[in-house]
């Protein structure tokens, strides 16, 4: 069953947290990378991305995440995932994404680091 | 009409639409159906939709035109897949783009499927997976 896609985000002591949940796919994915551009303009160095409530993740949203991760790192900053459901991490682990990735359990662990 | 829970054997099953982000999610949903018409369990069939998606983008790559064809053969427990995408002249396969190294989507689906195919061609892209239940 499609979920709905929804996505947010606050900034709270310099750290700016995007809240993701649904289904990132090819329709949805172009969203998720004018949210993550959105952050990155603001000039905030750390970026948490809480996919928590996220139910299906494909190649796409992988490809916008690795290009935010990119971007980020070139402008000296940081980028953490949260996740906790082993369908979506299995998805970075076959793609060797999880040697690059800083990935936490729950939000509170990424915002300490 | 008798019904089985799990396919013995049928004919193929096709399904052909244009490429377009739209009709992605429907293959996803008609995936889902097929594997659970096999008998897949519940993690099976997760993996089975995440794989139509990633057969066709990657066959379409990032054409926005022409057609992809699924066609489905399914056996008792067993589901071979052909994914082909037809090009327009404007939107003729790459070969490069298919790089096995560098792509996300054959990354995947090699580690959903238990068998995966790949032939590029000027006029088509089709790629063959099949995917068994654990328990048949």
């Amino acid at each position: 069953m499609e979920e709905v896609f929804q996505i947010s985000s606050h900034e709270n002591g310099g750290i700016t947290t995007v809240s993701v949940g649904g289904e990132i796919d090819v329709s949805t994915a172009p969203s998720l990378r004018t949210k993550l551009l959105e952050h990155e303009s603001s000039g905030s160095k750390t970026l948490v991305v809480d996919l928590l409530g996220v139910s299906f993740l494909d190649s796409t949203g992988l490809g916008v995440l690795v290009g935010a991760f990119k971007r980020l790192r070139d402008q000296g900053g940081t980028m953490r995932l949260v996740i906790n459901q082993p369908r979506i991490l299995r998805v970075f682990e076959v793609t060797d994404l999880t040697s690059i990735f800083s990935i936490f359990s729950t939000v509170d662990e990424a915002l300490k680091g | 009409m008798n019904q089985s829970t799990t396919a013995d054997t049928t004919g193929p099953i096709t399904l052909s639409f244009p490429v377009s982000a739209e009709m992605i999610l429907l293959a996803r949903l008609t995936g889902a159906a097929i594997a659970s018409r096999a008998g897949f369990d519940i993690e099976e069939t997760e993996d089975f939709r995440l794989a139509m998606d990633e057969i066709c983008l990657l066959v379409a790559g990032d054409s926005s035109e022409g057609s992809i064809t699924l066609e489905f053969e399914l056996g008792k427990g067993t589901v071979v897949t052909l994914c082909t995408f037809h090009p327009t002249s404007d939107s003729a396969p790459r070969p490069a783009r298919y790089d096995n190294d560098s792509n996300f989507s054959v990354q995947i689906l090699k580690a959903l499927v238990d068998e995966y195919s790949l032939e590029v061609t000027p006029q088509a892209v089709c790629a063959r997976i099949s995917k068994s239940a654990a328990v048949t």
